[in-house]
């Protein structure tokens, strides 16, 4: 029998940077005052009190360079508070929410970065993303959610409904 | 039946999955990925010298493989146990949150017969991730925004949350909410 052992196993597949990407670690926890002050011992309820003080979630996900999309709380939080987000993860992660019903946010956000298989690319276009919706005026960012709202809505309903469709699915697959 | 089983798979499935087979064991990955052995002992527990029909093994992997020159390490591990057990695969029923396993799976299942092939679950559903009592429906709260965006890294140490620290940390405050757990030094 031929096992694969690793030791230590790092359950991670980061080893993606290299010099064209700056990377320090910084030297201790860094936190926004906010967050210090604000945040509640529950993330997972909507209208959590520091999310509301935000309209974008940039997820950072448990993996960046992974073959397939795993999404965790991480992502599905953003969705139960109501914002948008960016996701900081493997390659297709957008798409596999997009599969499973969730809409994302392309026409205010450049999302190229998802279909980026090549991790430092993915990683730059990301970042860039990112830089550029925070130098937008938030009058225009709130002014877009406000039209968007129902895309917001119905990310928490799908969010509510998907285990009961992906129930329905597999029910439909073991009874075949 | 299915309350033998702890958490790791949502209840829900559970039942469906309980209702068709006859659950034999439910493993997490997490419990024998550093040590492979570990599966070969609890699988020993109870393998038969003929399975039924309706015999089924559930392992939840709910955490990230270790890719090797494209394998995932763990998953072929549990292939090569099953083979060296000579356990049927059409048994193994694999519960997981990494989307698009299915299709390694497929590529591993070549040479066996199409009615003795695992059944993949691909879901990011299960009890730690899934609240669906806090999805009420409400409107969204837009008044008090203040801050572009947040940013929240104080998860595991990875290098792709440092990078990211590193190329946002010049971002204007009034704009970015940022936290980044680091260890202490």
């Amino acid at each position: 029998m031929k096992l694969l052992s690793i030791t230590p196993w790092t359950r991670v597949n980061d080893d993606f940077l290299d010099g064209s990407i700056d990377y320090q670690e910084p030297d201790l926890d860094v936190s926004h005052p906010l967050l210090q002050q604000d945040c509640g011992p529950d993330v997972w309820k909507t209208q959590n009190y520091f999310y509301q003080h935000v309209a974008l979630d940039i997820v950072s996900e448990s993996v960046f360079h992974y073959p397939y999309p795993l999404i965790t709380e991480k992502t599905l939080r953003p969705i139960a508070n109501q914002r948008m987000f960016i996701i900081i993860g493997a390659a297709g992660t957008l798409g596999a929410l997009q599969r499973k019903g969730f809409m994302t946010w392309g026409d205010i956000i450049d999302e190229t970065y998802d279909t980026l298989t090549e991790p430092r690319a993915r990683f730059k276009s990301v970042m860039t993303a990112i830089q550029d919706f925070c130098r937008r005026d938030l009058t225009e960012v709130k002014q877009y959610l406000e039209q968007n709202q129902y895309r917001l809505t119905h990310n928490l309903r799908n969010l509510r409904d998907l285990r009961q469709r992906e129930l329905d699915q597999l029910i439909k697959k073991l009874d075949q | 039946m299915t309350k033998m089983f702890d958490s790791g798979i949502d209840p829900y499935f559970l039942n469906v999955l309980g209702e068709r087979f006859n659950l034999l064991d439910m493993i997490q990955s997490t419990e024998f990925d550093q040590d492979p052995k570990l599966l070969v002992g609890r699988l020993q527990h109870t393998i038969k010298p003929r399975f039924d029909n309706h015999d089924r093994y559930i392992i939840v992997m709910f955490e990230t493989d270790y890719y090797w020159h494209g394998h995932g390490i763990c998953l072929n591990n549990i292939f090569e146990i099953w083979r060296h057990l000579n356990i049927p695969f059409y048994t193994l029923i694999l519960y997981t949150n990494n989307l698009g396993l299915e299709h390694e799976v497929q590529e591993l299942c070549q040479d066996l017969h199409a009615n003795d092939r695992p059944t993949i679950i691909e879901t990011f559903i299960n009890p730690l991730n899934y609240q669906p009592k806090h999805y009420q429906d409400c409107v969204p709260n837009l008044d008090h925004i203040t801050h572009h965006a947040i940013c929240l890294m104080a998860g595991a140490k990875r290098p792709h949350r440092y990078a990211t620290w590193t190329a946002l940390k010049d971002i204007d405050t009034d704009r970015l909410i940022m936290s980044i757990k680091a260890n202490a030094k």
